[in-house]
């Protein structure tokens, strides 16, 4: 009964249906978001954590309110961002209040790659503009198309196009050495 | 440097610029306590709710059925200065008059008077 009413006062039929439709989904999409969410906070694995978890929560008890217009993926990632976004805000406020650093990122298993290469693509994406580093993490390396993009963002398609263009541009200018020296750096 | 090449090295980037795999045992576990978390939250703002409308009912039953407070009592020192005063015949514009009757005398209990 308390099931139900978390989703909504829908009957016990639906609210199954739903919840299972929304954990089948989950399921398959939860390392993209969490990917998407540790890039999102900068590569902070303790703060990927905690926003996938509020996500998870936030959308379990939204659940009532999800409209089956809009796509459970669009939906879902929406509030995924959201998060990524109030975890960046009050991470900033709390060092801006504290001084303290802005994550003490743990160091990067040999599976992450070459530690200076990925200090250098995190910090290529810092200095980009919120909107543009959201857009270029979704469309280039999260595989969203342009529409789905702009429905997660709630954005024109138009906007997005001008905001991943830019963003692709910015990091060209940024990491091109990357390539020229042989993709080491 | 073509620009379909550069878009292949910003791809490419990206297999550098990510997290360790998630397991699918902690997204299962992840899921399990969001659910978990949102019942137990919908029972709790049910409880709640239900505690709110009882304090409210109990306050408007208390309002409606419980005798109405008795008036305070006008202390006696009064009664006999208003008495002094009405016998008087005093002006009420007449302020020498008012003085006469000692009113900074009982200014203290009127005050306690009016306060109860």
């Amino acid at each position: 009964m308390a099931e139900a009413a978390a989703l909504g006062g829908r009957t016990g039929v639906q609210a199954r249906t739903v919840r299972e439709d929304f954990e089948r989904f989950v399921e398959a999409e939860l390392p993209r978001a969490h990917r998407l969410a540790w890039r999102l906070v900068g590569g902070d694995d303790a703060a990927a954590d905690d926003v996938i978890q509020d996500a998870l929560c936030r959308a379990y008890r939204a659940l009532g309110t999800f409209r089956g217009d809009a796509q459970l993926q669009t939906w879902f990632f929406r509030i995924v961002v959201r998060q990524a976004h109030n975890h960046r805000r009050w991470r900033a406020l709390r060092q801006l209040w504290t001084g303290a650093p802005l994550h003490d990122a743990p160091a990067p298993s040999a599976a992450q790659g070459d530690p200076a290469l990925r200090r250098r693509i995190e910090e290529a994406l810092a200095r980009l503009p919120r909107a543009q580093r959201d857009v270029f993490l979704l469309v280039h390396w999260e595989g969203f198309s342009v529409t789905e993009c702009a429905r997660i963002l709630g954005k024109a398609d138009g906007t997005v196009r001008s905001h991943m263009a830019r963003a692709r541009s910015a990091l060209r200018s940024a990491l091109r050495d990357v390539h020229e020296e042989g993709g080491e750096r | 440097m073509t620009e379909p090449r550069d878009d292949e090295l910003l791809r490419v980037l990206g297999e550098h610029y990510r997290p360790e795999p998630l397991a699918a045992e902690r997204a299962r576990a992840w899921l399990r306590t969001a659910e978990r978390a949102a019942v137990q939250r919908t029972q709790t703002q049910r409880r709640a709710a239900g505690f709110a409308a009882g304090v409210a009912l109990a306050a408007v039953a208390a309002w409606t059925l419980l005798p109405p407070a008795a008036e305070p009592e006008t202390p006696p020192v009064l009664v006999a200065w208003a008495d002094e005063v009405l016998s008087a015949g005093v002006p009420a514009v007449d302020e020498d008059a008012w003085v006469e009757l000692d009113v900074p005398a009982h200014y203290q209990e009127l005050q306690g008077w009016i306060s109860e």
